[in-house]
């Protein structure tokens, strides 16, 4: 009878964790007890429950792992892109193209009528918009990337958490399985934990022998071993801006800095913030030095209206790095539309339009990526670029999304509780249980007849 | 294979919430009329997008470029037109002054009326079209044209681009046109030695003026053929340009414009899922041992 019961009371226990995450269905395990040689062979004595079983699929674990890092990494990664396009902007959207299409479009305007004060004026106001459009774009996209810091820490210490809490569950299975039994229920929670770890950061599982879950990353790196969870910090990296890069430091101290080859969502932040969002800004910046650069180059050649050659239309950029940032009008000619040189002679002032011209030209010269692109088309192709970063992105992480979610419906299908199959369970036990009362009942009325043999 | 409970709830969510995103995506489509509202919609065809609509803006600035080299050209040939029916006026006054019918005081009207020309000759040599004075060559500033017929400007032409790659001269340089800094003939001087002809009775000389006075018109209706063929330029450039922009915006719409009637369809089609995904949803959750137990 107590056998019986306790299968109706495991199958309860089910019923009750059926929407519990990470919960595994366990079973009552019964075994017929050990027979008695009677005089005409083996005679059964029974049942005996021998334990109490989780239902689950090993194999099935670490597939769910990695499929949970990969749709992590795919996810974060789309999130923050998707922040970055929206600055970068599509077609009339665009501010970077639309700002130096304007520009450029002053030029021409120029060229039409060197001498003209308002077109030299135009000139000097798109190009000082010019830049500060770049530079609000830079900062945004700068920005965005700045900003990851924040995430990195967030994501950084619910992984610790995690860890520590594996690592007290490791202790405490040890100590109930010493005893006899399964602990599992702890179990369930640790591994619930190890895929919540694994999202996050991409992590190999181990099991050991003592029950110990042991954790490590995907390219070597202990996050948790026995008892020892592993402490992760974050530590700038000044040859990246000062920006944070994580770094695990291992029971034994040893020291792994992560960058953005690792999985789950740490590595789609790493990964978009060094690669996508470091390419965007190194782009812009590298059109902004060329366009300074190039426009400079002619001007200096050209006359202002006051006949004096050899300024710079925008400040000298020295370096490409920040160069998008950087993007004014020098100081020579600002605020004076008189400075501005669109005369390629002095003594054919002010009719002589061939700087202005030259200039003008620029704008459908391919002198970017190796002579192959104008200014546009190279901006248009790192924009591209962005966008097809984002695009494969959101395919991986519909992908890895569908991949786990197919998975977790093939764990549910080992592991996950079904209502009606316990309830089928329950009333099985409870017959059981019934009949074996009723074998009591029947013992006990032969007893009482064999004491009323008088 | 077991079904279990979790499983079938995670699925219907996960059905529900894909037909919701395809609708979704449809939706924002058709709000939009294009088929590329984000960069990362298609990577390649949004490039492709942003060169068309910068060649679009290109082809504008273009047309009005264009437009400006017409206006300058179309002045320029209106003044040439009024120099050569000035011309032909002093021919007709030279062949009268050069016969015996006409007697001094006659002369001495005629000349009057060609030192009116000459000043009127000034004038047109200093048309000014916004602000600049177009046959002054780049000294554009200040008047082409001294009173006394003496060029101040240089010999440059101010060239425009009318189309992508295409420039076109939009001036002339009025020191050819009207002197003779290019070899030609020069009409103030011709006029000038026709008005002091008719004031002396010189009719050597008037002979001589009319000679000039051929020469000169012959120079004039040259330029202005030249300006003719300037202006057949940029109208072409602008029919060019025209072409261009015509096959930029197809090109665009191919690539980004929406087929409102497969969007629609599409549309429907996902409507149509949803709502079926919807109602049979709570059909399956109905399904229970426990309703019979």
């Amino acid at each position: 009878m107590m056998t019986h019961r306790l299968s109706g009371d495991v199958a309860s226990h089910n019923i009750s964790n059926a929407t519990t995450p990470g919960y595994s269905r366990q079973r009552a395990d019964l075994q017929a007890r050990q027979p008695w040689l009677s005089m005409v062979g083996p005679m059964g004595t029974g049942v005996k429950a021998v334990g109490i079983d989780r239902i689950q699929d090993g194999l099935l674990f670490q597939r769910l792992m990695d499929a949970g890092s990969d749709s992590g990494f795919g996810s974060s990664k789309v999130a923050v892109l998707q922040a970055a396009q929206t600055v970068v902007g599509i077609g009339d959207d665009d501010p970077v193209a639309a700002s130096m299409n304007s520009f450029f479009q002053a030029m021409e305007d120029l060229s039409a009528n060197p001498s003209g004060m308002a077109e030299r004026q135009q000139v000097l106001d798109k190009a000082a918009q010019l830049g500060t459009t770049m530079a609000q774009v830079r900062d945004e996209l700068d920005g965005i990337r700045k900003d990851l810091d924040a995430q990195l820490t967030g994501v950084v210490d619910e992984i610790q958490g995690r860890l520590d809490e594996i690592a007290v569950l490791n202790k405490e299975v040890r100590l109930t399985e010493a005893s006899g039994g399964q602990a599992n229920d702890l179990r369930d929670r640790r591994e619930l934990l190890a895929r919540e770890v694994a999202d996050r950061i991409g992590a190999k599982i181990f099991s050991d022998d003592d029950g110990n879950l042991n954790l490590m990353l995907n390219a070597g790196g202990t996050l948790v071993e026995g008892d020892t969870a592993s402490h992760l910090e974050l530590q700038p990296n000044p040859s990246n801006g000062g920006l944070l890069d994580p770094v695990v430091v291992s029971g034994a101290g040893v020291r792994t800095v992560l960058d953005s080859s690792i999985s789950g969502q740490l590595g789609g932040l790493l990964s978009s913030r060094d690669k996508e969002l470091a390419k965007s800004i190194l782009d812009l910046d590298t059109l902004a030095f060329e366009v300074a650069g190039q426009v400079n180059a002619i001007h200096q050649t050209g006359f202002g209206l006051d006949g004096v050659s050899g300024r710079n239309l925008f400040s000298n950029i020295a370096v490409v790095d920040g160069a998008a940032s950087n993007l004014t009008v020098d100081a020579a000619v600002l605020g004076q539309p008189d400075a501005v040189a669109a005369a390629q002679n002095a003594g054919a002032l002010p009719g002589d339009n061939r700087i202005a011209l030259a200039m003008a030209a620029l704008a459908q010269s391919d002198t970017m990526s190796g002579g192959t692109r104008t200014f546009s088309e190279y901006l248009l192709a790192s924009e591209s670029d962005l966008g097809a970063g984002l695009q494969n992105a959101q395919r991986d992480a519909q992908l890895h999304a569908d991949r786990l979610s197919q998975l977790s419906s093939m764990r549910e299908s080992v592991s996950g509780v079904s209502i009606d199959e316990e309830m089928v369970e329950l009333t099985k036990a409870q017959r059981a249980f019934e009949a074996a009362a009723k074998v009591i009942k029947t013992g006990d009325e032969l007893l009482e007849t064999i004491m009323g043999l008088k | 294979m077991r079904v279990t409970d979790q499983q079938m709830f995670s699925t219907l969510t996960w059905r529900i919430n894909r037909n919701w995103e395809r609708l979704e995506k449809v939706q924002d489509q058709i709000a939009s009329g294009q088929k590329i509202n984000k960069p990362s919609d298609d990577p390649v065809s949004s490039a492709r997008t942003g060169i068309l609509d910068e060649t679009l803006s290109r082809l504008d600035d273009m047309d009005r470029t264009a437009d400006k080299a017409s206006g300058f050209l179309e002045a320029t040939e209106g003044a040439l037109g009024q120099v050569s029916d000035l011309l032909i006026r002093a021919r007709e006054l030279a062949v009268q002054g050069a016969s015996d019918g006409y007697d001094a005081q006659d002369r001495d009207d005629m000349a009057i009326e060609v030192r009116a020309m000459f000043d009127q000759l000034v004038a047109l040599g200093n048309l000014d079209v916004n602000g600049r004075y177009v046959f002054a060559g780049f000294l554009s500033d200040q008047p082409a044209f001294q009173a006394d017929g003496t060029y101040n400007g240089d010999s440059n032409e101010l060239e425009l681009r009318v189309s992508p790659g295409l420039q076109v001269k939009a001036t002339l340089a009025g020191g050819q046109v009207f002197g003779a800094a290019g070899g030609g003939t020069d009409i103030f001087a011709v006029l000038d030695g026709l008005a002091t002809a008719l004031e002396t009775d010189n009719t050597a000389n008037i002979q001589n003026a009319l000679d000039g006075l051929d020469t000169s018109l012959t120079q004039i209706n040259s330029a202005r053929s030249l300006v003719g063929s300037r202006l057949d330029s940029v109208q072409l450039a602008k029919g060019w340009n025209d072409r261009l922009r015509t096959g930029a915006k197809t090109q665009r719409a191919d690539v980004r414009d929406l087929d409102l009637g497969k969007a629609s369809m599409e549309l429907a089609m996902a409507q149509q899922a949803l709502q079926a995904t919807l109602a049979s949803t709570p059909r399956m959750m109905a399904q229970s041992l426990l309703n019979y137990l």
